[in-house]
Formats: C-alpha cells, structure tokens, sequence
C-alpha cells in the first residue's frame, strides 16, 4: 500500500468508527458528531481528489499522524479525544494535504 | 495547484509559433487535435470533481423534488402558525442545494479550475496558427513533452479510480441509517416490507454508483489516449506528410467512452497510455515533473 492509500485507507476507517458511534449515540452524541463526521468526509474526498490528479505522495510522517488520529476515533469516536481526533484528521487533511 | 511555470512556458511556445512558417492546412489539423484532448481532459475533471460532490452532498435533487419539499415545508409550517410564515424561506431552504454545491466545489476543489485551465491553455497555445501564423518544427516536438505530461495526469487519475472507487458516500450513509431503522421495524411488527423496498433502494445505489465509477474511468482513459494520440502526432510532425498528419488527427478524435467495457479492459487502455509514454527515453525526466516545473528542453 503506497503512503497515500494509506492515508485514504485509515481515514475511511476513522469515518466508519465515526458512523457506528453516531448510530448508537445519543441525540446529544448526534449534534456533536454530525458536523465533524461532514467535514472530515469532505475533505477526505477533497485529499482523494488532489492525490487522483496531482500525483503527490504523503509522508511518513503524514500517514503516522493520520494514524494515530484514526486510533483515537476508533477508542471513542464520541469521546472528548475522539471529538478532537476528527477535527484534527480533518484540519491535517485540509492543509497538510493541499496543493 | 501552482501552474504559473507551465503558463509562462506556453507563453514561449505561443509566440515561438508566430515566427516560423509552415502551412495552414498542418497548423489546422494540430490545433484540431489539441482542442479535442483539451475538451475530453476538462470533461473528464468535471466528471471526476462531480463524482466527488456526489460523494459529499449526495445526488442533486430534480427541481420537483425541491418543490414537493418545499411545499410540505409551507404546510407544516402553516399547520403550526400561519401568521409567521415566510415563503421565501421556506423557498431558500429546499432550493439551496445547488449553493451548497457551488460553495463546496469553491471551497474543496479549486483546483478543478486550475487543472481544467491549464488544458485549454496547452490548446490555445495553438489557437493562432490556423489564421495564418507559424509553427517551427521544434516547437511542435518539445510541446509533445507538455503534452506527455497532461497526458499522463488522465491515465494516472484512470488508474487510481478504477482501483479505489469513489463511494456515494452520503447517500450511502443514509441508506444504511435508513435499512437499521426498518430492520428494527421490521423486527417489531413482523412485517418486512419497508426492509426490502430500503434494501432495493441500497443494492440500486451500489450498482448506479458502480456505473458513475466506470463512466468517469472511461473519460479519463478516453482523454489519456486522446493525449497519446496527440503526441504521436506531434512527435512526427517534421517528418510526416499532411495526409499522416490527418491519419493522426482521426486518431484523437476517434477515441471515445466504451460503454460497458469491462473494467480491467478500460485499466488497460490506461496503462497502454503509460506504457507509451514510459517507453520514450527523452520523457523520461519530464514524467517525473510536477505540472509546476518548467520544461527546460522547452526554453
């Protein structure tokens, strides 16, 4: 798997953890989760969509943060941690990853 | 993305083409070329950046499902309190998608723009030469070189989405919200029939998204062959008569989307296109470039 894939790989599975625990969230789980599980999958298809046509690879040091993010999400995507996780995973995706 | 380098090089190559002759009939049939990768490249970004706005807000709503909202929107709210209703609200909200849209493509995807604007200059580089202008034998080859690059960029974005599909992500989302909530429904009163109609409408949108994918997979392979058809023409324009020089143009042209063309067929064609461009010694070093790089052998 090329850095990029991974980056793609482990934000798709950071959105998933994000998705069940909106599922079985409660209304106030809910508020808080919507708006960041949006952002983090636009940009997600943002990053997707730069890495398709300009051909830029991610650094290590990239994937090991997207990684680290992800692993916070899956511990508790509803969590203080969890919360901060997603906004940090899309906030790195924005920048980090722009042209 | 940062294109200036490419532009000031077709700036070069433009006025490089006003100063050395060659024949009208020639220049029109490379111009005819140029423009027809431009068109298919830039169709090709929309469709793909469409592909990913579908990802993230879901399918466009028609104007009479906007309607129909609107109007239950302007009878719920006339049920609750009658004399606080604002229609033009109710309006602005159903029909906000395509604002949605436009903010999202601004804010997330501005380099579609740029990326689309580089093709048509790289065409426009050609523009003046049918009105009379000139092209020098050299510039012709060495624009072959950005072409290989443009070229490049659509076989690449071939290969990456035929391998990782862009979901609906949204509309799937809620499918599945939609298929638990019937499931659970299901469950309680024994009847099964909201499952299945969600479950259909689950299977029909895996299915139409596969086909959104292979549709986008096919314009990007379309323009990447187009490109490479390009640069054939390119390369032999010092050596070919006008008769090749037309073979070579029915070549751009004739390229086009293979509906239902099975899926590794079409990532073939795409690495084809790469094979081509891999094989040539001197693009060596100009494949490796970024589209911000300045072709020196161009200078």
């Amino acid at each position: 798997m090329t850095n990029d894939e991974q980056v793609l790989f482990d934000t798709d599975r950071a959105l998933a953890a994000a998705y069940a625990t909106y599922d079985q969230g409660t209304a106030a789980d809910k508020a808080a989760l919507q708006p960041k599980i949006d952002a983090l999958r636009q940009a997600w298809a943002s990053t997707r969509w730069r890495m398709d046509f300009q051909g830029s690879e991610a650094t290590d040091e990239q994937v090991a943060q997207v990684h680290q993010l992800r692993a916070a999400i899956e511990a508790g995507a509803s969590q203080q941690q969890g919360l901060a996780a997603l906004v940090q995973m899309a906030g790195l995706l924005a920048t980090n990853f722009a042209a | 993305m940062k294109c200036c380098a490419v532009r000031s090089w077709l700036l070069v190559l433009t006025a490089a083409l006003a100063l050395v002759g060659c024949t009208e009939e020639r220049a029109v049939v490379v111009k005819t070329a140029a423009d027809a990768f431009a068109a298919k490249s830039q169709g090709a970004i929309d469709a793909v950046t469409d592909l990913y706005l579908r990802h993230d807000l879901g399918q466009a709503p028609d104007d009479n499902s906007q309607i129909k909202a609107a109007t239950k929107d302007f009878l719920d709210q006339a049920g609750k309190d009658a004399t606080q209703l604002k229609l033009p609200n109710v309006i602005a909200v159903e029909f906000n998608w395509i604002g949605a849209r436009e903010r999202l493509l601004a804010a997330n995807y501005p380099q579609a723009a740029d990326l689309k604007k580089l093709y048509g200059d790289f065409a426009a580089a050609y523009a003046k030469l049918p009105e009379g202008s000139a092209f020098a034998a050299r510039d012709v080859v060495c624009s072959a070189h950005l072409a290989a690059l443009l070229t490049k960029r659509m076989a690449d974005a071939a290969k990456k989405v035929n391998k990782t599909p862009v979901t609906f992500g949204k509309e799937i989302t809620d499918s599945d919200t939609v298929i638990r909530k019937a499931a659970e429904a299901a469950a309680k009163s024994n009847k099964a029939d909201d499952l299945e109609v969600a479950v259909r409408a689950r299977a029909a949108l895996v299915k139409e998204q596969a086909g959104a994918n292979a549709l986008v997979v096919q314009k990007l392979t379309d323009a990447a062959e187009s490109g490479a058809a390009l640069m054939t023409l390119l390369e032999g324009y010092d050596n070919v008569s006008l008769a090749d020089l037309l073979r070579g143009v029915r070549s751009v042209l004739a390229v086009g989307v293979r509906l239902g063309e099975a899926s590794d067929a079409t990532e073939k064609r795409a690495d084809d296109v790469l094979a081509k461009l891999n094989s040539k010694p001197d693009l060596a070093n100009v494949l490796k470039l970024p589209l911000n790089s300045k072709l020196d052998s161009c200078q």
